[in-house]
């Protein structure tokens, strides 16, 4: 219940916003648009294997919606509370913090989903031709893999927010994971044309779970089985965030509050 | 001291000041140098998989991606201020901006410093290495070097000024955060690569209307390309100083709405 | 020729109307509603060379947007404003060296570097030469103290030491005027009365023109020979500290403590806001051993009802407290 009260006071915060959230997703349909256009255009002089230019361009619009679904605000904006001593009442609450971080940011990705996913679903659908499966598994398998790649995302942004009580610095984690996201994710091309040594720090990396493993599955290139990996990670993740908590209980204790 | 010389001072003192935190210093360098490594990283994962992309070589491309970055970064270091404007108009630090006898946007770029060093040293890496490929392989003549030089500086300048002009339109919006999304970050992916593979309207918008395709397409096309004549370089200065006194006419006119904050 | 000249002064913002309901968001969005809010309206005042004058209204009234576009940091909507002739607007990089500005909330000092820092800056920003800027730090050190915490960097100075730098950064050209909007906030009384010394000394000792604004009525009774109310954005009144306090009237609250008990006279034993007959006051607050009354000192003085306290009982304690500020603001509109 609690989390659903801390959901729903973000995802009404976010509203308040709303002009420049229009300029936001208009920002992410053009992005959206001048990856696609890469991609016809490498597509117009070369076969894109199993893919196709169709299916490639299918692959880049849809990743660029479910950007929205697994895209969280710098550290759960734990170091704004860090900085200013807002953390110390936090921990005295009966409710664990990576609960009540994660809970308000899933407010944040629900607002997200609805007014960015949601519009570039829609003009993607229409303009690219983004193929809509007609089986309910596909969209199952594919809501699931969303899901877990929130979760991931909200436990990875736990985890930078974290060490915004030892360095002032943290933001350019966040940044780093941006980036090694886009790579890694499969953001900007599929896993398999990768270079080997890449593609496998990038299948045991938790990243696939954000763009490569949803797409496929939406693009019925996939079954759930490549849900496995990801569900581990889950998993390993949820155990770091316990225990950063629990670290950061330890150093806020010493620092007196 | 004229107004170069205390820019100059003002700038040092930034540094000064950032240098108090040293860990902070050092991971911040060290992180900023992975995250441009990093996203260099996807564009060199793609050119390996696919090499040539219409009819421009790994090393055309690895020029526009140099210049392009070059600019990037010099941009950032002198107008971080620029780049970063929304908190000014959010916390009223312009209000004690304005109380300095300086001229505005000098005292504004001067309040800010952010240290590019690794940044720079990386894309100018790549922008040299491709260079002198193109010098040993007999692409290019020994003109590329002065030619290069001067595409930086308007490069530079259409970055500054297109920064600029998405910072003054917060004088009537005041969060300009997810627009610069758009003028900045957008155009700067797009550039990576050569503009012909864009639809008409992309490339009409970066050329016409945020001509993020004069900082290395057009002049590439003549210095890398030869394809175009020398005017691309005339027309590539003439864009620069454009964009320069229209983005500072934008400045003028949003200084006069400043509303403040606590209002 | 006047220090400071506003000339029916106004400023309007304009806000977009945000909508209700159902997709507020989307509608607020395309909404092309805008509200007009009147921030100043049609402020007329002067200040001549020296005065010290205390400019006060409750929150919201206008003192900060006023105060702005003084300074050239906002362009009035109508009207004009003059420093020693000059508009800040069309002049601003004139009118800056001829004025000192301090805003108690923030700091024009560099934050990360020792005091001493900021004034090699501030000199060379305001192209001081060196003997001109030792010169100023010599008259400033005699006012101000800034000796002793010289070398410490900004962010470890005390509220009241980081505000004599500020002070001091402002006068460091030698402005002809200061405008200090909220100098004592967030102060301790110590810091307060030591400010307030400073002040009083720059007016009194070195010309300097004051204007200042604050929410603190001591600040205005101990500094100001004149002071400017404005509220909802216009000026409601403009005159002498002594005037406006007739105006006003005096409300004091005198608590007295008894060694024992005390006896009200017949009369006023109804407590809570009695009258006392022919007393001058009347009774706010009774407690076991302790009375407030309250009076106002213009009609009544604290003596005679002291006088009447005395004859009530044994007194132990006597305090008189001042009247709140924003009570003053509401009981002048």
């Amino acid at each position: 219940m609690v989390i659903w009260v801390l959901a729903r006071s973000m995802y009404e915060s976010r509203l308040q916003y709303s002009a420049s959230h229009a300029v936001r997703t208009v920002a992410s349909i053009i992005f959206g648009l001048i990856y696609v256009s890469i991609w016809q255009g490498i597509g117009a002089e070369r076969e894109l294997g199993s893919y196709g230019t169709v299916g490639m361009v299918s692959y880049i619009a849809f990743n660029q919606v479910i950007l929205w679904v697994t895209f969280t605000s710098h550290g759960l904006g734990l170091e704004e509370r860090v900085r200013t001593g807002q953390i110390a009442l936090d921990l005295v609450r009966p409710l664990h913090l990576f609960v009540f971080a994660a809970s308000r940011e899933a407010g944040s990705i629900a607002y997200n989903a609805l007014f960015t996913a949601l519009p570039l679903y829609a003009v993607y659908a229409v303009s690219f031709g983004l193929p809509i499966p007609r089986e309910l598994s596909v969209w199952a398998y594919t809501a699931a893999a969303l899901a877990m790649g929130a979760y991931t995302a909200l436990c990875i942004g736990y985890a930078i927010g974290v060490t915004a009580l030892w360095t002032v610095e943290s933001r350019w984690f966040s940044l780093l994971n941006y980036s090694v996201n886009f790579t890694l994710s499969g953001f900007l091309m599929p896993l398999d044309w990768m270079p080997g040594w890449l593609q496998t720090i990038a299948r045991v990396s938790p990243y696939p779970i954000f763009n490569y493993v949803p797409t496929q599955i939406y693009l019925g290139k996939a079954g759930p089985s490549s849900l496995l990996v990801p569900l581990v990670w889950c998993l390993l993740l949820t155990l770091l965030c316990i225990a950063a908590s629990a670290a950061v209980r330890r150093k806020v204790e010493v620092q007196g509050g | 001291m004229n107004w170069l010389g205390i820019s100059v001072m003002l700038y040092k003192i930034n540094v000064r000041a950032g240098m108090q935190y040293r860990l902070n210093f050092i991971l911040s360098t060290l992180l900023a140098a992975l995250v441009t490594v990093s996203e260099f990283l996807g564009l060199v994962v793609l050119l390996s998989v696919f090499g040539a992309i219409q009819g421009w070589s790994v090393w055309e491309i690895g020029y526009l991606y140099g210049v392009l970055m070059t600019a990037k970064f010099l941009y950032r270091a002198f107008g971080s201020a620029i780049n970063n404007f929304e908190p000014y108009l959010v916390n009223g630090t312009l209000d004690q901006l304005l109380l300095r006898p300086m001229p505005l946007l000098l005292a504004v770029l001067t309040s800010r410093t952010r240290m590019v060093g690794g940044e720079l040293l990386q894309s100018l890496t790549v922008l040299g290495a491709c260079v002198a490929r193109l010098l040993v392989h007999g692409d290019a003549s020994w003109w590329i070097v002065p030619e290069t030089l001067l595409i930086i500086c308007t490069g530079t300048v259409i970055m500054f000024a297109v920064g600029l002009a998405t910072a003054a339109c917060g004088f009537w919006i005041t969060r300009t955060e997810d627009l610069s999304v758009l003028t900045d970050n957008a155009t700067t992916t797009a550039c990576q690569l050569p503009l012909s593979l864009f639809p008409e309207w992309l490339r009409t918008l970066l050329l016409a209307v945020i001509p993020f395709g004069f900082i290395n397409y057009v002049p590439a096309m003549f210095i890398v390309r030869g394809e175009w004549g020398v005017w691309t370089l005339a027309a590539t200065a003439a864009v620069a100083a454009a964009a320069l006194l229209i983005a500072l006419g934008v400045w003028k006119i949003g200084v006069t709405k400043y509303q403040s904050t606590g209002t | 020729m006047y220090m400071l000249e506003a000339i029916g002064l106004e400023k309007t913002f304009v806000t977009s109307v945000p909508r209700a309901g159902r997709f507020k968001a989307v509608r607020t969005l395309f909404s092309r509603e805008k509200r007009a809010v009147t921030a100043v309206k049609a402020l007329d005042f002067r200040v001549a060379p020296g005065e010290f004058v205390g400019f006060i209204g409750p929150n919201g009234a206008g003192k900060s947007t006023t105060i702005k576009m003084l300074c050239g940091i906002l362009h009035p909507s109508a009207g004009e404003v003059r420093v020693a002739g000059h508009s800040p607007q069309r002049d601003r990089r004139k009118v800056v060296r001829k004025i000192g500005v301090v805003f108690g909330q923030r700091t024009q000092l560099w934050w990360d570097l020792p005091l001493k820092d900021s004034f090699d800056i501030l000199a060379a920003m305001f192209r001081l030469s060196p003997a001109e800027k030792e010169r100023q730090l010599v008259r400033l050190e005699e006012v101000l103290r800034l000796r002793e915490f010289w070398d410490t960097p900004v962010r470890k100075l005390s509220l009241g030491q980081r505000m004599r730098g500020d002070l001091a950064a402002a006068l460091l050209h030698d402005p002809e005027m200061l405008v200090l909007d909220e100098p004592t906030i967030g102060m301790d009384v110590t810091a307060k009365r030591q400010i307030r010394t400073h002040l009083k000394l720059l007016n009194e000792a070195y010309g300097k023109t004051i204007l200042l604004t604050t929410h603190d009525m001591d600040d205005i009774e101990q500094l100001c020979q004149r002071v400017i109310v404005i509220s909802r954005g216009e000026r409601i009144y403009d005159g002498e500290i002594g005037q406006l306090r007739e105006r006003i009237g005096l409300p004091t609250v005198i608590r007295v403590a008894y060694r024992g008990d005390y006896r009200i006279p017949a009369g006023a034993e109804a407590g809570g806001g009695a009258d006392v007959p022919d007393g001058g006051f009347r009774i706010v607050e009774r407690r076991e051993r302790e009375v407030a009354v309250g009076c106002n000192r213009s009609e009544t003085g604290v003596m005679d009802v002291l006088r009447q306290l005395s004859q009530w009982g044994e007194v132990d304690d006597v305090r008189v407290e001042e009247p709140d500020f924003e009570d003053i603001i509401h009981r002048i509109y």
